[in-house]
């Protein structure tokens, strides 16, 4: 918990001391102070996110440790390094995109780096986190001897498809329309689309696999123990993927949208992000008791 | 009973145990011998499995509320004291 301090700290140092965009000023009609505050408020549930994400790799790290040397505990590890990965990746890229943020508002010429530097780490992170969540799902399902049924990967394909297509559909969409990304087309699929679908497809593979090792485990009472934190996982992941869906498009297209309704959207998942680390973090609990009693 | 063919009463009380508690059942029944006997796992035999039974519906029901899941599980470890051990327990791990 001791990142999540510092790293709140100079987040929030950051958002009260790097002076404000002189043109979002002139265009909101507030004051440099009035700004400082607002931006602050608005960091408040990002803040109660973060604790939430840090408290539950620091549970998710204790489970880890008490079985490591086990199969089980191997993938418990690799799930861990995930979440550790996905706690970081929450809080580092706002810190980065608020000094960003202002360097482009005295420095207008900076803005495409900005964009670039800002939508590359949220990917990267993505990327790595998933996969690590995932090769720990995976370990889990090759040690429960769980296969997936027919009617679930046509289910599972049929979601991705679709999400991948609309995600497509928008982005370039978007790039042909003001293109916000400031990359030519060939880097936008290859550094963009490309990867954020493929931290999509290990993200959402592994809250499956996460799912069904819950509902297929052996013994009555780890299952129960696991049950809250695989809904905790799934809820994390999904509402992350949502998070970055809106992001990539809406937000990173720089299209026109209400913003009171983009931060209600981006409220919402941040809420079921938060929803599922508690779960996570509970159900964490409820492991670890059974390898203390 | 399949759940409890054949091995030693260490084999099969974790057999047993992994109905309940899953992948964490050896690292269960592991604890409880070393806590409670202070002695290797896998020496252990039907005479410490009736000394460990209390412990272990003491530990189990810190994990659960349902006590019908506890019952089941005590009512297997009891009826595994009363068949005759089918293999002999492994004396090299002891300390």
């Amino acid at each position: 918990m001791a990142w999540f301090i510092i790293l709140a700290v100079i987040t929030a140092g950051l958002a009260l001391g790097l002076p404000p965009d002189p043109h979002t000023l002139h265009e909101l009609h507030i004051s440099g102070v009035a700004y400082r505050i607002a931006v602050l408020a608005l960091l408040i549930p990002y803040g109660v996110i973060w604790y939430a994400a840090f408290y539950a790799f620091s549970k998710l790290r204790e489970y880890a440790r008490t079985i490591q040397g086990f199969e089980d505990g191997k993938a418990f590890r690799s799930i861990t390094v995930g979440m550790g990965v996905l706690a970081f990746g929450l809080i580092v890229p706002t810190a980065v995109s608020l000094v960003m943020q202002s360097i482009t508002g005295y420095h207008p010429g900076f803005r495409p780096v900005s964009a670039i530097v800002t939508n590359h780490l949220g990917i990267l992170t993505a990327v790595v986190a998933f996969t690590y969540i995932n090769n720990g799902t995976h370990v889990l399902i090759r040690l429960g001897k769980n296969r997936p049924g027919l009617a679930d990967i046509r289910l599972f394909a049929l979601l991705f498809i679709t999400l991948a297509t609309v995600f497509t559909y928008l982005v370039t969409n978007y790039h042909l329309q003001n293109n916000g990304y400031y990359l030519n087309t060939p880097l936008l699929i290859t550094t963009l689309i490309i990867p954020s679908l493929f931290a999509w497809l290990v993200a959402l593979l592994g809250a499956y696999e996460i799912w069904l090792y819950a509902k297929t485990a052996k013994g009555v009472l780890y299952r129960q123990a696991l049950r809250r934190f695989s809904y905790g996982i799934v809820a994390a992941i999904a509402g992350s993927v949502a998070s970055q869906f809106v992001a990539n498009t809406f937000v990173a297209g720089e299209v026109h949208h209400s913003i009171e309704a983009l931060l209600l959207v981006d409220y919402a998942f941040l809420a079921v992000i938060a929803l599922g680390l508690i779960l996570m973090a509970l159900g964490t609990r409820k492991l670890q008791k059974i390898e203390e009693v | 009973m399949p759940a409890r063919a054949g091995g030693t009463t260490y084999e099969q009380t974790v057999r047993i145990t992994h109905t309940y508690l899953g992948p964490a059942a050896g690292r269960f029944v592991d604890r409880q011998v070393r806590n409670h006997l202070h002695k290797e796992p896998a020496g252990m035999t039907r005479k410490d499995l009736v000394r460990l039974i209390d412990w272990i519906r003491i530990a189990v029901s810190f994990l659960t509320d349902d006590s019908r899941i506890v019952d089941e599980y005590i009512r297997q470890l009891k009826e595994l004291t009363h068949e005759a051990p089918s293999a002999k327990p492994r004396t090299h791990h002891q300390s």
